[in-house]
């Protein structure tokens, strides 16, 4: 294409006529942010345009290890994360089997429906959460009591904060783990899992000898983003819990610290932090879940 | 050889029975599982129907008695004004990024440009940055762009965003287009411009389809950006912020507050419902980038 020396000299050109857009997007939403944040983080720059922006050094840094409420936020996030991945990771690879081994005629519908509460945004789902979880009225006390059970206090009790959000965070996100293992386990070969059953293996064999090797890659990306999210994640812990201190995951901090107390240099400093730490976590378990691919 | 046969087979029929049991089992549990996943959502269709008395009588009772909930939250929760800038906002973004994202895939798909893969190395960095480094210098350019508190605060980020994951898979659909008709179209001497928009473009709407919806889905749910950008004007408000102001309205008014919840997700209920094929695909090729 495009093969004589002119017409190749003017497919360059038009070339970067055509990325245009693109060019300025990453120069202003991918360059100029690391660069800004890079130096924001070793000013003292507040947020308004009339405050001082003067540098002081390593001082942000050393706040952060020294009195900001960092590491406590990191923690919870750590342990949000944890439990999620794991409860979505293996929940997902469950229904992923349960979808694959269903009567086919029915896949297409249930892969529809148990995707939907993905693509919902996250102001929906937080709303109608609080409303299931209302302690007087909700969906949750009024099916336990049918029970004779009494639900616990679901966003209001110490112990029950964390377990509720990661229900709401799963009933969320499980669709797009499952969706992945589909995909994955459809693309193996059919003859290798007929054979396997001719030869009298149970469905349990084939699902662990079989499938779970098989589509360990496809463990390793669902784990990658799932970890990922919930390192990032806030947007459903500043929805359900507003500014409940026992529940300020790091996310959530940083965004306090800038929009709450309007000190971006802080924000600024903790943020590229966290970028570095998600990073680093995810190249770490990249390499665990590396080696204990058999494919 | 003949008895290996029948062993063979009589094999296959109990691997066929057994097969047909399993089925029906994994049916059976998934539909149970699927019950549970889809009841809230179902629970909020009833619920919505309902006055505040007829909730507390009976929760799980399905009626549509009172469709005026839905008239009471479109008026008094402004849904109207807010479905108007959410429409306003989403437009605009998803046609100018769709666009930006089909020139720079022709560029590197067809005229595959010097420099294409430096651009294409450098927008999939960027798709590891997190919100939060990226949130406070888009936030003061805006702001010294005085568009803070306007529609056109989220509309410039969501339209010059780079693509990313958007920019690979349509670039490496419209490498696979087939080469006589670009060739057919060079020796013609028409230009780049007339290959672009009569040729390349129509070929390529399954592609453009899906990167619409998947933008559409993005600028349609976010609520963090919004509520740093527009937070001082409650005039624009987008949906999701109206949501949660709503929620503080209507906090026992159970049976509007799920009208409300219901008239704002049916957008992206609608969209899903026809197009759910290029929303999974994204599932798909959102594992590709790992």
């Amino acid at each position: 294409m495009f093969s004589t020396k002119q017409m190749r000299r003017k497919a360059n050109l038009w070339g970067w006529i055509f990325a245009t857009p693109t060019v300025i997007g990453i120069c202003a939403f991918t360059f100029y942010p690391i660069i800004y944040s890079l130096i924001l983080s070793f000013t003292n720059y507040r947020s308004l345009p009339t405050d001082p922006m003067d540098f002081i050094g390593f001082k942000n840094y050393e706040w952060i290890f020294t009195e900001s409420a960092f590491f406590k936020g990191l923690a919870l996030s750590l342990e949000f994360t944890l439990i999620t991945t794991v409860i979505q990771t293996v929940l997902g690879f469950f229904m992923a089997y349960m979808l694959y081994r269903m009567i086919p005629a029915m896949q297409g519908v249930y892969r529809v429906i148990l995707y939907l509460p993905n693509i919902l945004p996250a102001a929906v789902v937080s709303v109608m959460w609080t409303f299931i979880y209302e302690p007087n009225y909700g969906l949750l006390d009024t099916l336990l009591g049918l029970f004779n059970i009494d639900a616990p206090n679901w966003l209001g009790d110490p112990a029950w904060k964390m377990p509720s959000i990661i229900i709401v965070n799963t009933w969320k996100h499980v669709g797009l783990t499952m969706i992945i293992y589909f995909v994955a386990m459809n693309a193996i070969d059919k003859q290798i899992i007929e054979s396997a059953q001719i030869d009298g293996a149970s469905s349990w064999g084939i699902l662990f000898r079989i499938i779970l090797p098989v589509t360990w890659y496809t463990t390793r990306i669902n784990v990658l983003l799932s970890m990922i999210g919930g390192l990032k994640s806030f947007d459903l812990f500043y929805l359900l819990f507003k500014d409940d201190p026992a529940m300020r995951v790091v996310g959530l901090y940083i965004f306090n610290t800038a929009y709450g107390s309007y000190v971006y240099c802080r924000a600024s400093a903790m943020a590229l932090l966290l970028a570095a730490i998600i990073s680093v976590l995810s190249l770490f378990a990249n390499k665990l879940l590396s080696k204990g691919e058999q494919v | 050889m003949n008895q290996a046969k029948t062993h063979n087979k009589a094999a296959v029929g109990k691997k066929t029975a057994s097969d047909l049991g399993a089925k029906i089992f994994f049916s059976v549990l998934l539909t149970v599982l699927t019950v549970c996943i889809i009841y809230p959502l179902l629970f909020t269709l009833t619920t919505s129907f309902k006055t505040y008395a007829e909730f507390l009588k009976d929760p799980f009772s399905i009626s549509f008695a009172h469709p005026e909930n839905y008239s009471v939250a479109l008026v008094d929760g402004e849904i109207i004004t807010l479905l108007k800038n959410s429409l306003f906002v989403v437009v605009i973004s998803v046609i100018g990024h769709v666009l930006s994202v089909c020139l720079i895939s022709y560029a590197i798909g067809i005229l595959r440009f010097k420099g294409s893969e430096i651009i294409l190395a450098l927008m999939l960095s960027g798709m590891f940055l997190t919100s939060e480094v990226t949130s406070i210098p888009k936030l003061i350019m805006i702001r010294d762009m005085n568009l803070l508190n306007t529609l056109w605060a989220l509309i410039v980020p969501y339209v010059f965003s780079p693509g990313g994951m958007a920019v690979v898979l349509m670039a490496n659909f419209m490498k696979r287009l087939p080469e006589e008709v670009i060739e057919a179209s060079e020796l013609d001497g028409a230009g780049f411009g007339h290959l672009f928009f009569s040729v390349v473009l129509p070929m390529s709407m399954p592609i453009i389809a899906f990167t619409a919806i998947q933008h559409f889905n993005g600028v349609w749910n976010d609520f963090m950006w919004p509520l740093i950008a527009l937070a001082r004007n409650q005039e624009v408000w987008t949906i999701p912020l109206g949501l949660i102001r709503f929620q503080g309205m209507n906090n026992s008014e159970y049976g509007v507050l799920c009208a409300g919840l219901v008239l704002m997700m049916l957008p992206t209920v609608a969209i899903y419902a026809g197009f759910s094929k290029y929303f999974l695909e994204g599932a798909a090729a959102g594992a590709v980038k790992g």
